[in-house]
Formats: C-alpha cells, sequence, structure tokens
C-alpha cells in the first residue's frame, strides 16, 4: 500500500497531472454552475480532450471536473437558486435565502469549506476503504459480477425518487438494449444494425453520454426560456459580502462536517445512491439533531443546513469511486461516464486495477486531495469573477455548448453519421426528460451493458445453461438477496402510502 | 377520456420491447448454435422480456395525476426555436465533409447565435469565424489533428 501511494503520488504531483486537475477544477465549475448542466455532461464535453492524455491524466482531469461541477453546482444554487445538478438542490434550500440576504460570499465559502471537508474525509475514507474492498473482490468470479451489475442497476432505479422506480427500470433495460447494437463480442454476429455499416461498431458511449446530456440540457434550457445570465447578473450586482466566518460560525458547522461527511461516504458507495440522496439525507438528519431554536432557521438561511448537504455531496461523490475502482461497477451516472472512458483507454477498472495499474488508481485518489485544495485556494477567491462567466448571454453560450458536444464527438470517428446520430438521440432524450424519464439509470446501463452480458455468458456456459448460478455461489446468492430487497423497497414505499392516504381518506370522510 | 401520459409511453415501451424481441428472434446464429448455452440471442430476448413486463406494470400501475411538466407547460415552450437548432444540427451535419470543418463549424455558430436571438453583426461574425480558427489552429498546429477542409484548400490556406 505504501508503495502504491507513493507511486500513485509521484503520479499525481507530475506538473502535467497538477495542470489537469487546476483545469479540470475551474472547467467543471463553470460548466457546473451553469443552471442546467450537470456533472455528467460536464465529463462528457471534457472526454475529447482526455484522448490525447494517458489514463492517469484523463482520469486526474475528470475527477477534477466532477468535483468542480458539485462546486460549480452549489455557486448556482446558492447565488440565483438555479442548482445546475441535483446534489446541489439541498445547497439552495439555506444557500439563496443567505444570499438574498447580502451574505453571497459567506454563503460560498461555507460551500467551499464545507465541501473541502467533506471531499478530504471522504478521500481518507476511500483510501482505507478501496484497498480492502479490491483485495476482497479479488475472489470475485462471472456470477458475483453479474449479480453485482444487477443490484447497481436495480438501486439506480430504486433509488431514482418517489413513483419513478417504473420509469427508471425502462429507462435501465433501454440502455442495455442499446448496448446490444453492434457486433456481438464473442461471437462477432451483427445484432440490430439494419444492414448499416456505421451501427457495425455499436453505439459509441460518448456519443450517447453527450447526445443525452450535453445536447439535451442545452436544448432544455432554450425550450425552458430560461435566462440564467439576467440573474445572475442582478445577483452579482448585489455584492458578495465577506468571505469570512467568525468563531462561533466555525464552531457551529464543524461538528456537522464530521457527521455529513460520514453519511456521505457511506451513501456513496452504494450503488444508485449519490450525492442527491446523501445531501438530503444530511440536511434531513441536521434539521432533526438541531436544537429548537436553531430548527427554525433551517430554510431562512441555516449554516448548518448549508454545511450538511455540501459536505455530504462531496464525501459522496469520492465514495462513489469505491466501487468503481475496486469492482468496476460504476454506482452513479456520472462515474458510469467514466468507466466508459477508462474502457475506451483500454483500462479495465476493478479489483486487477490496484495490482496492475497501481499508478491510475492511487493517483486517482491523491488527485482529489489535490482537486479540493485547488478549489478551496483557487477557486473560492476568484468566484466572484468565475460567477461572472454565468453572465455571459445565453445567444452565445448555448451554441457554443452543442458546437463542443457535436465536434467532440466528430473529431474522434471523423463520421457525420455521428451527428445526425446524435441528433436523433438528443430529440428522444428531451422527448423523455418531459415525460419524467431519468436519463442516468440508460447511461449507466448503456455502459454496463456488454460487461453485463459478458459475465452472463461465462456464468451460463461455467453452469451449463442453468440459472443455478445465482444461488448456488455464497457470494452470488447474498447480493442477489440484496437485490430482491432493493426492489421490494419501492414496492414496500407504495404500499405504505397507499395504507395511509386510506387512513386519511377514512378520518377525513 | 384521454390516456393519460404515462399509459401512453408504457404503450410505446411495450411495442418497443416486442418489436426488439422479435428483431432479436431474427438474429442470426452459426450453424448449430441454437444448442449452445449461451448465444448471440440470449441477452436480447431476457431485455425483451424484462422490457415487456416492466412496461405491463408501469401500464396497470396507479399514476399521478398531476405529471410535471403538465401539458400546458409543455405547449408554452419555445419549440420553433428548439426545432430551427435541430434542423441546424442536422444541416452541420450534412455539411461538415462537404465545405469543410472551418466553413460549415462557423455557419453553424453564427447560425445558432441567430435562432438564439443575437442581433448584433459584429458578435454574430466576431464569435463565429474567429473562435473556429483559433480552435481549428489548436487541433491543427497544435495537437496534429488533420481536418479535411476543402474550402481552406480552395483559398490555399492548408495543403
Amino acid at each position: 500500500m505504501i508503495e502504491g501511494l507513493w507511486i500513485g503520488l509521484s503520479t499525481a504531483l507530475q506538473p502535467l497531472n497538477l495542470l489537469m486537475v487546476v483545469i479540470g477544477c475551474f472547467a467543471g465549475t463553470f460548466i457546473g454552475m451553469l443552471p442546467g448542466l450537470g456533472p455528467i455532461s460536464a465529463i462528457a464535453l471534457m472526454i475529447p480532450v482526455t484522448y490525447g492524455l494517458d489514463p492517469a491524466a484523463g482520469l486526474i482531469l475528470m475527477a477534477g471536473v466532477y468535483y468542480g461541477a458539485i462546486f460549480g453546482g452549489s455557486t448556482s444554487s446558492i447565488l440565483i437558486n438555479a442548482p445546475g445538478v441535483a446534489g446541489t438542490v439541498a445547497t439552495a434550500f439555506d444557500g439563496y435565502p443567505m444570499a438574498r440576504k447580502g451574505m453571497a460570499g459567506k454563503a460560498l465559502a461555507i460551500a467551499a469549506y464545507a465541501s473541502f471537508s467533506g471531499g478530504t474525509i471522504a478521500a481518507v475514507f476511500l483510501l482505507l476503504a478501496a484497498p480492502a474492498l479490491a483485495s476482497v473482490a479479488l475472489s470475485f468470479q462471472s456470477p458475483d459480477y453479474f449479480a453485482l451489475m444487477v443490484l447497481g442497476l436495480t438501486a439506480v432505479s430504486a433509488f431514482a425518487g418517489r413513483g419513478q422506480f417504473l420509469k427508471a427500470l425502462l429507462m435501465t433495460i433501454l440502455g442495455l438494449m442499446l448496448a446490444t447494437v453492434g457486433q456481438d463480442v464473442s461471437s462477432d454476429i451483427s445484432r440490430f444494425t439494419f444492414g448499416s455499416i456505421d451501427l457495425l461498431d455499436g453505439i459509441s458511449f460518448l456519443l450517447l453520454a453527450m447526445a443525452t446530456f450535453a445536447l439535451s440540457e442545452a436544448l432544455m434550457l432554450v425550450l425552458e426560456r430560461e435566462k440564467p445570465s439576467s440573474e445572475a447578473e442582478k445577483a452579482l450586482r448585489g455584492g458578495m459580502g465577506t468571505l469570512k466566518l467568525d468563531r462561533r460560525e466555525v464552531r457551529e458547522i464543524v461538528p456537522v462536517i464530521g457527521r455529513s461527511s460520514l453519511l456521505g461516504f457511506l451513501i456513496g458507495v452504494l450503488p444508485g445512491a449519490g450525492a442527491t440522496i446523501a445531501s438530503f439525507l444530511a440536511y434531513g438528519m441536521e434539521r432533526h439533531l438541531a436544537p429548537p431554536e436553531r430548527k427554525e432557521e433551517f430554510g431562512k438561511g441555516s449554516l448548518r443546513g448549508l454545511a450538511a448537504p455540501e459536505t455530504a455531496n462531496n464525501a459522496a461523490c469520492s465514495g462513489s469511486f469505491v466501487p468503481l475502482l475496486t469492482l468496476g461497477i460504476p454506482g452513479s451516472g456520472t462515474t458510469a461516464v467514466m468507466l466508459g472512458a477508462l474502457i475506451s483507454f483500454g483500462i479495465q477498472p476493478g479489483p486487477r486495477l490496484f495490482v496492475e495499474r497501481p499508478d491510475v488508481f492511487w493517483s486517482v485518489i491523491l488527485s482529489m486531495y489535490i482537486g479540493n485544495i485547488i478549489l478551496l485556494i483557487l477557486n473560492l477567491p476568484l468566484i466572484p469573477y468565475i460567477a461572472r462567466l454565468l453572465a455571459l448571454p445565453r445567444q452565445l453560450l448555448i451554441p457554443l455548448i452543442l458546437f463542443f458536444s457535436l465536434t467532440g464527438v466528430y473529431l474522434i470517428s471523423f463520421n457525420s453519421f455521428d451527428i445526425q446520430l446524435m441528433v436523433l438521440f438528443a430529440i428522444v432524450a428531451v422527448v423523455l426528460r418531459l415525460a419524467g424519464f431519468p436519463m442516468a439509470p440508460m447511461i449507466l446501463a448503456f455502459v454496463l451493458g456488454r460487461l453485463m452480458e459478458e459475465n452472463l455468458r461465462r456464468s451460463l456456459l461455467l453452469w451449463d445453461g442453468s440459472l443455478a448460478f445465482l444461488w448456488e455461489r455464497p457470494i452470488t446468492l447474498g447480493i442477489m438477496i440484496v437485490t430482491l430487497l432493493v426492489l421490494l423497497t419501492p414496492v414496500v414505499q407504495f404500499v405504505r402510502e397507499r395504507r395511509n392516504r386510506i387512513v386519511m381518506a377514512g378520518e377525513g370522510g | 377520456m384521454l390516456l393519460h401520459r404515462d399509459r401512453v409511453w408504457a404503450l410505446i415501451f411495450l411495442a418497443l420491447a416486442i418489436a426488439y424481441g422479435i428483431e432479436a428472434g431474427r438474429i442470426e446464429l452459426y450453424f448449430g448454435g441454437e444448442d449452445e448455452a449461451f448465444t448471440a440471442r440470449t441477452f436480447p430476448m431476457a431485455l425483451a422480456w424484462a422490457g415487456g413486463i416492466t412496461a405491463f406494470l408501469l401500464l396497470i400501475s396507479p399514476v399521478d395525476p398531476e405529471p410535471a411538466p403538465s401539458l400546458r407547460e409543455i405547449r408554452r415552450y419555445d419549440w420553433m426555436r428548439v426545432l430551427a437548432l435541430l434542423v441546424l444540427m442536422i444541416a452541420y451535419g450534412l455539411a461538415i465533409q462537404r465545405i469543410g470543418f472551418f466553413l460549415s463549424t462557423s455557419l453553424f455558430l453564427l447560425g445558432g447565435y441567430a435562432i438564439l436571438g443575437e442581433r448584433r453583426i459584429w458578435m454574430l461574425l466576431l464569435a463565429s469565424f474567429p473562435v473556429v480558427a483559433a480552435f481549428q489552429f489548436l487541433l491543427q498546429g497544435l495537437l496534429g489533428v488533420y481536418l479535411n477542409d476543402p474550402f481552406l484548400t480552395l483559398l490555399g490556406i492548408t495543403g
């Protein structure tokens, strides 16, 4: 471990890699700040750039973008009450009221300190948990991997939100279906290509990610006639106030940060849960724990209410790297995009990564510390200036996003068919978004599709075509039981809500 | 009575799952491949069943009476601009290899700005041609990415 840490440290501290963290943090902050554009879009927009880099530098850049995007999302939540990402919705509950009271600078500083602490504490947990889990995972076989992927995809759907379970599950299946387009990996038989040579290699994950996130999110901004620039101008004109915190304020948020870091990390490790659930749970927990006089401040500019979700969402980001780096199974849409990028680098994340590519494994973990430091010492003082970018007119910003998305894909394949396919996917994505279908389960399933089919193939061949592999190995059986429990969660929730409604109707009548 | 939006989507997904299943059944296998424990059809067939069952469950499950955004909100959206941008993107895809990266991308950006309401001529020109020129210089001049550009070749700028 010490040797691996040393290799990681020397890789992460190489000037190019340090530059990548800085660029990543800045680019992520800017993109994450734009309302409607989340970390998945931010990372997808960066992928074409990473193809020219070595895998460690590419992943470091993406990790920087991820952190930056979350931080950027907090900035727009606080300044203009328009969270760039779902993970920072809870930040707006108390961050925006603070900004309206003329304490935007203080709110941004708390967000930055909380993000830094949450990210750093969780990175320490990651440092300890990842190698331990990786060594356990070395004993995993194809049935276990298959079961884990089923668990991951089920969990993403189950945690998609109230009443969203079936829709998320359908999107998961759609993602898996899209992954089957092209030549079958083991037999080279073409499937669902409809005679098109352009589809023989399958659908590129970058194309799908760009179309369903960056392109469709930009088109949604046009559709909804959102004008973030005018709101931002107003917020910036109002002034930022001081960035400093006094001793009482620090004393108030320190225990919140400690609790929310642990909670955020644990939620982040769970497949499918991620930053959004972590931030809401941390907010709820702090509200519950607060003394009565402090409880009333929640929603009106509470320091605890701001620090809790900010800490938890960053800690969850670090936590979500645990299943990605140790099992090769992403727990969220964002880490799924990263997995897609890693696979295109020729690297297969999983327990072997820890042994075979310690430079990638450790440098990514260590670059998270560096990313957090950069966000704190460079981004925070520069926020008033970076926020000015929000005031860029929408009519210039959106065509530029479309341009980077389209050319990002075109410059890899040099095939104009890809642009047409992107437009088609973007149209479908916009329509599905309007109908309330979440996109993250689809991209996660798409990235896992081929791996899942390969592991199912191996398992079925080993068990002579029998599904008994699902219960004959204790590890597989354990994972499948957890999957069933996760599947039952929305059902139980539904039954409970229905019963409450009937009771309430009975009382009312 | 109008069918609820979620039910319409359930029917669409059900139709998709059936069509996908039919197409999965048509995947050609090697001679004798049908008897193997796992073929190129196995996974797609399982997905078709899973998709069909899930779509059916959505069809019969209780629905949210007021889904967001409401149909009234959707009707108020800026569809014309989005449609114009989609046409512009398709045209860009058709033009990029015919007239080259520089001209097609510059015109794409210029058109995009104009569709979204930018009317200042100097801004339209400044934010399109010079931006693409700088981007192309970065790609070709610094990163060594080859871009076939008939327009710039015609002007004698690239070889």
